[in-house]
């Protein structure tokens, strides 16, 4: 029994581990490259220009996650992962999200979704990553978790919802949405959270918010303020000590400067035709 | 400094090494499409790609949709475990990769009819007023359910 507890342990924190790593290097390195992604290969580019949730969907997104799994420095040591399958499992989940976010805004952007639709689907996608990854990988957290996590989408939903003038009802009807797929879930997570476990909790849950809104709203900062806000509320109705982390300014978004941002255009990506959607813009230019 | 100008130097040698492995894989799973060269050549002209309104050209939905079924025939795994050589961990690797992908798939087909109570919120919320007070109680059942969850843990 015991070896079992230590055996979870070691795989959750191995997902965790991996999922830091890599949310770090996609942050740095991978995601404001998609430009040159698309360019890549052919089968990446019809993977951008398919229907969502095609088949070329998901190989490519098992292709680029075995892709990182080889040739990332953060599994030079694999001897340090108990559980491959989790990692597996997490890598999966975070190219999905980056990338089937990216293909909403390049489908929005050129018209083949519209605005309503896109707000629609990437809030839907943002319940659905978290209701697989808890069903999978993490299924150590804890079982308030639900109502953390349903209360930071909400707002990320509203927030989605201002940038995009897509009226309350909808905003409800996602958020609903969300918290149906939480409610489902919340017989599956035993556990509680505890006072060790809360400053890892946040900064996973504030993190994964944060990435999802930086790529669909110019509002990520004010989510993660929310976000902090609540992680602070909930530390001082447990008398915990409040992590730092939740003291700190968010990091800034640099938006329209011309300097400073990659411009997806209208369906052809290198075209100049300019859109109203962007990200950050990479700063080193990627070696072909 | 020095550390700074170490990581960009790590960071582009990843990336050129991501790539590069990346498009090796696909370059061997392109190959197992019968009209590959075709395809590759259609695909080298951007004019064959967009119509001028950014829309996709027929020609290049019909490939997509030709390329669509191979992939459904040829799932892309073989190849990656011809590239594991019954490595262990690899093999484990892709297993967890794919059972999450299977789940989101099936979790997305659960939720993709969710919208049935949108006519009855659009009746209900019919004015700006009523909208505001709305979000506003989004907000305070948040701070409710922050509430509850102390009370339950005391």
């Amino acid at each position: 029994m015991k070896d079992d507890n230590k055996k979870q342990k070691w795989n959750a924190a191995a997902g965790v581990n991996a999922a830091s790593c890599l949310e770090m290097l996609l942050r740095e390195k991978f995601n404001d490259k998609m430009e040159s992604l698309i360019s890549l290969h052919p089968i990446l580019k019809m993977f951008f220009d398919s229907d969502l949730d095609s088949e070329i969907e998901k190989n490519a997104f098992l292709a680029i996650s075995d892709a990182i799994f080889t040739t990332a420095d953060a599994f030079t040591n694999k001897g340090a992962f108990v559980n491959f399958n989790v990692i597996g499992m997490t890598l999966a989940h975070i190219i999905c999200k980056r990338l089937y976010l990216l293909k909403l805004i390049y489908h929005a952007n050129s018209g083949r979704i519209t605005k309503q639709q896109f707000c629609d689907l990437a809030a839907k996608d943002l319940a659905v990553e978290i209701a697989a990854l808890l069903n999978t990988a993490w299924d150590f957290l804890s079982q308030k978790l639900p109502t953390l996590l349903n209360g930071i989408a909400k707002s990320l939903s509203g927030f989605l919802a201002a940038q995009c003038n897509v009226d309350p009802a909808t905003v409800y009807l996602v958020a609903d949405t969300i918290s149906g797929v939480f409610s489902k879930l919340h017989p599956q997570i035993k556990k509680y959270i505890t006072p060790e476990k809360i400053e890892e909790l946040l900064k996973t849950v504030i993190d994964f918010t944060l990435t999802a809104a930086r790529q669909v709203t110019a509002y990520a900062e004010k989510v993660v303020n929310k976000c902090k806000s609540w992680g602070r509320s909930l530390c001082e109705k447990y008398k915990w000590k409040i992590p730092a982390f939740l003291e700190e300014h968010p990091k800034s978004i640099v938006l329209n400067d011309p300097n400073n941002e990659l411009i997806i255009s209208k369906g052809n990506p290198f075209s100049q035709q300019p859109i109203n959607i962007t990200i950050n813009k990479p700063d080193v230019e990627i070696e072909k | 400094m020095d550390n700074l100008k170490q990581k960009e130097q790590d960071t582009s040698t990843w990336i050129s090494t991501f790539f590069e492995y990346l498009r090796s894989i696909l370059d061997k799973y392109m190959q197992q499409f019968d009209k590959s060269k075709e395809l590759t050549a259609f695909m080298q002209n951007e004019q064959n790609l967009y119509n001028k309104d950014g829309s996709l050209t027929r020609e290049y939905q019909n490939w997509i949709k030709r390329f669509e079924v191979f992939s459904m025939d040829h799932p892309i795994d073989k190849i990656l475990e011809s590239e594991y050589k019954g490595d262990i961990n690899r093999i484990e690797f892709l297993k967890g990769a794919k059972e999450y992908l299977s789940h989101r798939q099936e979790l997305k087909g659960k939720y993709a009819n969710s919208e049935s109570g949108e006519e009855w919120l659009n009746t209900v919320l019919d004015s700006e007023e009523k909208r505001k007070a709305f979000e506003t109680l989004i907000d305070k059942e948040l701070e409710q359910e922050i509430n509850n969850m102390s009370s339950d843990n005391n």
